[in-house]
């Protein structure tokens, strides 16, 4: 399989535990890890509670039962009452945790702005051991967690930046920072 | 720190970059929106809109 990047490191625990999350996930739907989990994955040594996923959006209100009833099999439980999710997710376009047996949690959210849309549809592929994971793409990723604009996600861009400089667009980059309202000049 | 090696090429397409409205519009449909009586756009637009256009036209006068 083609990738973008590709990571010569041997996977984490938590690389193992996303993977196999979102092997379910991409049955159902498309998606893209943004946020602190991609500089993790990317060789950053950092700690994390959480790992953000946006989502396309299921085809059905059946569908999505079934993704949550085989997540569920594998140890995972949200803390939304069933019968309310779908309409919490779908309909409002809020977002849900998905919890663990273990320390961390999902933060899953369905695309609502043009961003996120734009970061699931051209999502790049990221290889790290046999495991696949597909992430926003930089040049969105970068100026997006700027606007953010906390200590650690300067940082992760900072990191992201660097790390993916080879494949980055700078002139796409820049132009979605104009947009974003952010100055770039901290990291480039 | 010890860095992780990464070999990376992009196969991926870039993503598009996003319009604003404005930018949308044509050159000549942006001007006859600015020229349009403020009392047209009082009935059609929201109040929003009037208040901008209303400051921009004072700005013009000083």
């Amino acid at each position: 399989m083609k990738v973008d990047v590709e990571v010569k490191a041997k996977p984490s625990g938590i690389d193992r535990f996303v993977y196999e999350f979102v092997r379910i996930l991409e049955r159902y739907t498309n998606y893209a890890l943004v946020s602190g989990y991609v500089a993790i994955l990317l060789g950053m040594e950092r700690p994390t509670q959480d790992i953000d996923v946006i989502v396309d959006g299921f085809k059905s209100k059946k569908e999505f039962h079934r993704f949550l009833h085989e997540i569920e099999k594998i140890g995972y439980s949200i803390a939304i009452k069933k019968e309310w999710v779908y309409e919490i997710f779908e309909k409002r376009g809020e977002k849900i945790d998905i919890f663990t047996k273990k320390q961390w949690y999902f933060d899953f959210k369905k695309a609502k702005n043009i961003w996120d849309v734009n970061s699931v549809k051209y999502s790049i592929k990221i290889k790290k051991g046999n495991y696949v994971f597909r992430t926003a793409p930089p040049e969105i990723q970068v100026p997006y967690k700027l606007l953010l604009g906390t200590d650690k996600d300067i940082k992760d861009a900072k990191y992201i930046y660097e790390r993916l400089k080879d494949i980055i667009d700078i002139e796409t980059m820049k132009k979605n920072a104009r947009l974003m309202k952010v100055d770039l000049s901290l990291i480039v | 720190m010890k860095k992780t090696k990464i070999k990376a090429k992009r196969i991926t397409p870039l993503p598009p970059v996003p319009k604003l409205a404005r930018q949308r519009m044509g050159k000549k449909r942006r001007y006859e929106e600015y020229m349009r009586p403020i009392e047209y756009i009082a009935k059609h637009r929201s109040p929003k809109i009037l208040l901008y256009k209303k400051a921009r036209r004072r700005v013009v006068k000083q």
